[in-house]
Order: C-alpha cells, then structure tokens, then sequence
C-alpha cells in the first residue's frame, strides 16, 4: 500500500511538472475560447456585410397591387418604387438596388409576393431575410388602412403568452425558457468537461505506461513492487493530476463562461456529482486502458488497443440531441445505466435538470458504476500482469481471453 | 546457515513451451554464483520467477529462508536484461523513485542517489535527463539503480552488455566491493571469461533444466582431457607415453594415452635431462565447456 502511495506521488509530480500538463490546463482553453471568438467575429462580420447589403441600398418595389401604389412609403426603411419587373432588373444590374419585391394584383387573396436578388445564397446568411424585417409590417398596415388601430396593432402582433411551467405535482416549478436554454449550455459544458478530461487522464495512464513497456523500464520497477501495486499508484496519481485539472478547468470555466449560469442556476450537488462521476468515469476507462494498453507492445499499438474504450465512452455524443431534448427521457435513462456512458450522461442530466430526476437514480447509478469500475479493476489488472513484460510480440484474442479466465496470482 | 537463495523443482510453461521445466539450485551467502545458458535456455524466466514477477507452475522459490514477497524484495537488487530508465526524467530523480521504492526514505535515497552517482563517475550529470546519457552512461545509472539500497542479494542479467572495456573494469571492481562486504551475486551472462575471473560456482541450463552445475575448478576437472600443455626443447611425438602433441607458438599441448599420469611423464622428462620451462595440466576453458554441453 505504502508502495503504491511512492508511485502515487511519483507519478502525479511527474505528469504535474510535464509541459503538455500545463498547455493542455491552461492553454488549450484558452486557445478554445480564441478560435471561438474569432469564428463568431467572423461569421458576424458576413452576416453584417450581407444585411447592410440588404439595408444599406433601398429596396426594391414593383406593385400590381393598388393599394400599396396609393400608400406612403415606410418609415423604417427605404423604398424604390419600379413600374414594371424591367425597370425593376435595369436598377439591380446598376446596383442602385440589390433586392426588388413584386406585390401582384391579386396579393389580398393569396398574400403570395416574389423577391427576386443579385445576392447569393451562402451557408451563413440562407437563413437571413433578404428584404428588411420591417416589409410585413408595412404589407399588414397598407392591407388594414381602413381597419381601427387596436385592430391593427393586434394583427401586426397577435398574441403575448405568458408560459407557466408545472412540476411533476402540478404547481409551478418556477422555471422559464430562458433558464432552460442556460441550463442546457451549462449541461453540455459539463458535459465535454467530464469527457475531456476522464480521457485526458486515462490518456496520461496509457502514455505513461507505454513509455514504462517502450523503454523497459518496467522490469526494474517490478522488482520491487507488484504489478497490482503499480496499477493502484498510477491510478491514484494520474486520478488526482486528472481531478487537478478538472478542477482547474471547472474554475476557469465559472469564471468565465459559466459565472452567470452558476450564480443562477447550479445546484452545488452538481460540482459535488461532477468530481464523484470523474472519479468513477475515469477508473473505469483509466483501468481498462491500462489493462487493454498493457498489451500493446509499443505505444502506437497500446493506443490502437485502448481506442476501443474510447470509442464506446464518446457514444452518448451520437445520441446527444435525444439526451439534450429530454433528459430524463429512455434514451438517457438508457445511456445512464450503461458504465461507459453513464458518468457523462447523469452528470448531463443532473446539471440540466436537477429537479426532473428520480430521487433513486444518483445512487443506482452510482451502484452500477462502482460494480462496473471493480470488475473493469479486476480484470484489468490480470491482463496488466501479463502484459507488462510482454516484449515483441502482440497476442492474440484467443489468448486474452484465456488470461482474462486464469485466476488471479 | 539458511541458503541466501533456493530454487526447488521450480517449472514455468508459456502455452505449449515449457520455458523451465524442474529446475533446481542453491545459493549460498557471500557467492558469486554463475547462472549461465544458451539464448532462449530459461535463464530470464527463471531469474524472473526469483524475483516474483512472474509465478512459477509449480516448484517453490526462497530468498532468506522464505518466499520473496514485499518486504524481501528490499533485500534484492535486480538488474534485468531487457532495462532501461525513465528517459525524460533527471538522473537523480530516477535513482531516488527506484530507491524510495526498495524502502529507503526520501532523504536516504537522495543521499545515497549521489554516493552512488559518485562511485559511478557520473555525478555531474545528477541533474541531466536520463536520454541525454550515452548507453554506456545509463547502463552505469542502471548498475547504481539496482545497488544503491545495499542489497544482500544481487541478481544482474548480463551486465556488461554495451559496456567498453574500462566501464567492464569498474563494474568488476564493484562487484568485488559488494561481495567482499557480505553480498551475495547471481551473475548471468555470455561472456565466459567474465565468468572465469567472478564465479566459484556455476550454474548451466539448457532447454529449461539443469545440465551442469559445480564448482568452477571441479566442473573444468571433469572435462579435461588426460593432456598437459608443456614448453620443452624436447620432440615429444617420440615419447612411449604421448598419443598426440598440437603445437602453436611453441609451446606444445600433448595427450598422454590413456592410464598414463601427468606426474609420472613429467619426471620421466626430467630425469632424461630436457628443459622443462612450462608444465601444467591441460583444462578447457568454460567457453570449450559450455559449447561441448549446449551440442551435446
């Protein structure tokens, strides 16, 4: 126990102390943040260019229509009115406009209008209107001229609900959209929290114990401690350098990102689960990695070995969008009591609506987990045992599967 | 007195191989013991089931009278074939983990990190990292890895490998340091000549058993041929009692027929008034030895 407490101890200054530790703390955040910011500045910066396209040159009117002949122009934007289409095509070939709408004869009736553009569609601005948000106010006011003005304001907006959401005893639960919508941004950041950083911590475990296989280091270090021994310190240490940067990463974040929706809306529970769920998430993957990892006989196949578990722990991203519409629904109920995924997705679930849960699923699934972790132990460490020293050769399934069935000793 | 090491009918199988099969042998306190063998013979499994890493099939190992379990490893110094260290980590830092690993304390390791470095000739490179070391270099580190905890029982697996002849010299010396306070050391190597100079006792598998063991004196005894080597002015070829007489350098390696004695030619030489400048008996060396066993 003592020994495993050294190599504990060992391997958390060693990994703490690595250049890779401090970037991947520090920096890769940042530099997450920074290419965020500057894709948003950039798609803003389109989406600006291609509105004062839309805003910056009148628009363009071609109306069959007489009402809207014989009606003023608007006051939120300019118009040019066109005789016919020609006239209308003349102006956008000479760029006096970029956009011209064409109100036709029958418009009352079918409230069907053709906009016809020189711009281009893009990924960025399809969404975006081409004609100014204000047309269809001007279309409802010039079609209701002679109508009253409560009327009018009425059409031009017709209702404002006040929505009231109901707990599961039918009283109001306080909630709003708004919240939600915060809720669910901070149940995804803990989300891609947890998964970075369980498999940034197992990753140390496989790096480690690769370049330990890679340079034989591992049959000295076994001269004086037991493979069982040596798989608990490492776990231990590597488990704290992970819980150190999680940490880190979770202070960076409130203080960024997070500082509104924690003040809010975080429960202090969901730190206390988030920290719980990444122990048992990463000696779960940390343990299989080792064990799977072991019997690689150089890095790269160490890594192709342990890949497997990676891939099965990043599932819950495929369904994401079932888990992020309904969180306490079949999919995430499912994808909670699987152990690869379930640390990832009750911390989701937790953080996203703390009061939807079952009282009964934190400790059920915790049971689960844990039984899940002491098995992936177990037979991890028989598989660390023999392929510590295994040198050269890379074994075959058949063979696994009859290390994995050996008793233990 | 309890035998430092003993390895009783101990047999390990990989799959189909059997890698030792029923060998055993005792160490004595204080020995320089030779646990030789051809490549791929068993010796590194065997020296690994020593040292507990990996457990035999059946068969029993004890180190000090009992297995070898945490608290004896202390007492053991390892130097495995297939070594190396840490390479992004400092000289010192490695010697003092490997330390605190065999039970020193922090402060014992980092003291005895240095002396050893020191003994080493590579104390000024305590704060490099291991891969800034030539091979020659971290071979040594090795060498002070495995001592640096004072251990009763030293097992090294060829240590001379990738060593030059000045570094072989240190290491010899310092085997002959440790023995000479009490240590006991379970060489394995290929280099026979090595062997010759270290070892009182040998030990030869093959194939995963026992097929020599003895002393270094009595083991060349039994494989002498009835033949001196002699240095005389004498033609030999003539001699009632010579059978046949190899000649280089002039000096003369003569077979005696059979049931003839060295002691009674020699005086028959003698007394008809040759020279005699050189006379001793004719034994092979451990490496005629270990390649006469291995094709048998």
């Amino acid at each position: 126990m003592s020994k495993a407490w050294i190599v504990a101890k060992h391997e958390f200054l060693v990994t703490i102390r690595r250049v890779w530790f401090v970037i991947s703390t520090f920096v890769f955040p940042l530099l997450f943040l920074a290419i965020g910011g500057v894709l948003m500045l950039v798609m803003r910066h389109t989406i600006e260019q291609q509105e004062a396209r839309v805003s910056g040159l009148p628009l363009g009117v071609v109306s069959e229509w007489k009402d809207l002949d014989e009606a003023k122009d608007p006051d939120s934007f300019r118009i040019l009115r066109f005789k016919s289409e020609n006239e209308a095509t003349a102006a956008l070939r000479e760029g006096r406009i970029a956009t011209y709408v064409v109100v036709p004869e029958n418009y009352v009736a079918t409230g069907r209008v053709t906009v016809k553009t020189a711009n281009k569609p893009t990924l960025l601005t399809s969404g975006k209107g081409l004609t100014p948000p204000a047309l269809g106010a001007w279309l409802v006011e010039v079609a209701l001229a002679r109508v009253d003005e409560h009327r009018r304001a009425r059409a031009r907006d017709p209702f404002q609900a006040q929505t009231v959401y109901l707990d599961r005893t039918g009283a109001p639960s306080g909630e709003d959209a708004q919240g939600a919508l915060k809720r669910s941004i901070t149940g995804y950041s803990f989300f891609f929290l947890l998964f970075l950083s369980i498999f940034t911590a197992s990753g140390y475990l496989l790096n480690g114990m690769a370049d330990e296989k890679e340079n034989r280091v591992m049959e000295i270090v076994l001269s004086s401690i037991t493979p069982g021994e040596l798989m608990l310190g490492k776990l231990v240490g590597l488990g704290a350098a992970g819980l150190l940067q999680l940490a880190i990463w979770i202070s960076m974040g409130v203080v960024g990102v997070l500082a509104m929706a924690v003040q809010i809306l975080l429960d202090p529970l969901a730190f206390v689960y988030c920290l719980v769920f990444f122990l048992l998430g990463y000696l779960l993957f940390g343990s299989l990695m080792l064990g799977f990892g072991a019997l690689g006989t150089n890095f790269r196949e160490s890594q192709q070995m342990a890949s497997f578990w990676t891939f099965i722990g990043i599932s819950p991203m495929f369904v994401h969008m079932a888990i992020v519409e309904d969180p306490h629904g079949l999919v995430a109920r499912i994808f909670s009591y699987i152990p690869f995924t379930a640390a990832v997705t009750m911390t989701f679930r937790y953080v996203t609506d703390p009061k939807g849960m079952p009282w009964y699923e934190v400790p059920a699934v915790m049971i689960v987990l844990l039984a899940s972790t002491a098995l992936a132990l177990r037979l991890s460490a028989k598989l660390y045992r023999v392929g510590l020293l295994l040198y050269g050769k890379r074994p075959g399934l058949r063979e696994i599967w009859r290390w994995l069935r050996a008793p233990a000793g | 007195m309890t035998p430092v090491l003993e390895v009783r009918e101990v047999a390990k199988s990989f799959g189909a191989k059997r890698a030792v099969d029923g060998v055993s042998l005792t160490v004595e306190k204080g020995e320089v013991f030779g646990l030789l063998g051809p490549n791929g013979a068993g010796k590194t499994s065997l020296i690994r089931m020593i040292m507990d890493i990996t457990r035999p099939d059946s068969g029993e190992v004890r180190v000090f009278g009992s297995p070898v379990t945490g608290e004896r490893k202390h007492r053991i110094g390892y130097l495995p074939e297939e070594r190396g260290l840490y390479p992004k980590q400092r000289v010192v830092d490695v010697l003092a983990y490997l330390g605190r690993l065999k039970g020193l304390s922090a402060h014992v390791a980092a003291v005895r990190a240095d002396r050893w470095l020191d003994r080493v000739g590579l104390l000024e490179t305590r704060k490099k990292r291991i891969r800034e070391l030539s091979k020659g270099m971290q071979q040594k580190v090795q060498i002070a890895a495995v001592l640096l905890h004072e251990p009763e029982l030293v097992i090294m697996d060829e240590p001379f490998s990738g060593l030059d002849p000045v570094n072989r010299a240190l290491v010899i010396e310092i085997m002959k340091e440790i023995t000479s306070k009490g240590a006991t050391l379970v060489l394995s190597t290929h280099l026979m000549d090595q062997v010759e100079a270290l070892c009182a006792r040998v030990f030869l598998i093959h194939r995963g058993r026992n097929v020599l063991e003895g002393s270094v004196r009595e083991i060349k005894e039994r494989f002498a041929d009835n033949a001196v080597i002699l240095d005389t002015d004498r033609d030999l070829s003539v001699h009632p009692d010579v059978e046949r007489v190899e000649t280089r350098n002039g000096v003369a390696k003569v077979w005696l027929k059979p049931g003839q004695g060295p002691e009674p030619f020699l005086a028959s030489l003698l007394s008809s008034g040759a020279r005699v400048r050189r006379f001793e008996r004719a034994l092979p060396s451990l490496d005629e030895i270990f390649v006469k066993v291995v094709a048998a």
